[in-house]
């Protein structure tokens, strides 16, 4: 049974079709939301919200688009939400977890770990450039299936892309000639 | 430096590696196979690429499970939200009807072309009050087929076939409202006398 079937069941109230749902997608949203917000406990939460949104929200989708489509679109703006408190938190001067990862990237950083640096850079980016990073490189997907993600043009998904890779890349370059 | 010899931009670097694609094609590709530099900026990107597409961190089978586990609990406690955009079509139906009345009665005289042949079973210039009606309850079902209400039943809209009633119920929207009924009615590409 393919996912517009399981669909269709499940907007006819079918638990177990939609639990199948979750089953096939889940990993695949674990793993773009801690993409986007490097915190594993996090999107677990955000998963986890990302899917009981879905199933309140099932009966207005109506089908036209992939469901792992809508499903990421749900979950992107989960995550965005969650940035912009983390933002906001640590604006604010809170120490809580979202505010304070431990250990600080520039920690990591001073201690030669390019994986931090490089993901302390991804945190600066504006987070549509943030979100067509994770989708472009880490879920491989094609610019339209970003583009209706993200309620935006495949061309504006390709030139946030690029821009973010030559942000990227220049601090990214820039920080490891200096060391 | 002929273009065959410059080096890549930055975008056009980008593009290669995202894309294996750039604006110039073959001749930017033929530059690449003696620029020591620009392959050198490529294995770069490259690389960035690579770092980027590392796996995130990780979770355990169990934890998974547990996570559908307590998603299922929760949706078995949860109703469902009706879906509130169809609900707010099926308001504005009886609306969209009568701006189509509307316009019928009114835009023929404006927009309709000379050379437009009339068809046979309604006369020309849309002015007849019973063409109207035929037209606008046929416009309106293009409509609704076009914005996908499929629980509307084609009687329903013959229910306001009196191109009056379509009038005075289009003329009691609010203003925005019938501002934007118009501007979707105009902007929908359907002709109302076609068959």
């Amino acid at each position: 049974m393919d996912d517009r079937d399981l669909v269709l069941r499940a907007q006819e109230g079918d638990g177990e079709a939609y639990g199948r749902l979750v089953e096939l997608h889940q990993p695949r949203i674990y793993a773009t939301l801690a993409k986007m917000t490097h915190d594993r406990d996090l999107a677990l939460d955000l998963t986890q919200e990302a899917f009981i949104r879905a199933w309140e929200e099932l009966d207005g989708f109506q089908r036209r688009s992939a469901f792992s489509t809508w499903l990421y679109r749900i979950a992107v703006r989960l995550a965005y939400d969650a940035l912009r408190r983390e933002r906001q938190r640590g604006e604010s001067g809170s120490t809580d977890r979202l505010a304070d990862p431990a250990p600080r990237p520039d920690d990591r950083v001073a201690a030669g770990d390019e994986t931090a640096l490089l993901r302390q850079r991804i945190q600066e980016l504006p987070e549509m450039q943030r979100a067509v990073v994770t989708l472009r490189t880490w879920n491989d997907l094609s610019y339209r299936e970003i583009a209706a993600i993200l309620g935006t043009t495949e061309g504006s998904a390709r030139v946030s892309f690029h821009h973010a890779i030559t942000r990227l890349r220049g601090s990214y370059e820039s920080e490891a000639n200096t060391r | 430096m002929s273009t065959a010899e410059r080096h890549w931009t930055d975008e056009e670097i980008v593009r290669w590696v995202d894309e294996r694609n750039s604006p110039e094609g073959i001749r930017v590709t033929e530059h690449l196979g003696r620029c020591e530099a620009c392959r050198a900026r490529i294995a770069a990107v490259e690389a960035l690429f690579a770092a980027l597409g590392t796996e995130p961190p990780s979770t355990t089978d169990a934890e998974m499970a547990a996570q559908r586990n307590r998603i299922l609990q929760a949706v078995r406690s949860r109703p469902r939200v009706p879906d509130r955009r169809l609900s707010r079509r099926l308001v504005w139906l009886p609306a969209i009807a009568a701006a189509i009345a509307a316009l019928l009665l009114w835009a023929p005289r404006w927009t309709r072309s000379p050379e437009t042949a009339p068809s046979a079973d309604a006369p020309a210039g849309g002015s007849a009050p019973l063409a109207v009606v035929v037209d606008a309850t046929r416009a309106a079902e293009e409509v609704v087929a076009d914005i996908r209400l499929p629980d509307v039943e084609v009687s329903t809209l013959e229910e306001w076939s009196d191109s009056a009633e379509l009038e005075r119920k289009f003329a009691e929207l609010p203003s925005e409202d019938r501002e934007a009924i118009l501007t979707e009615l105009t902007s929908a590409d359907f002709n109302p006398r076609d068959p």
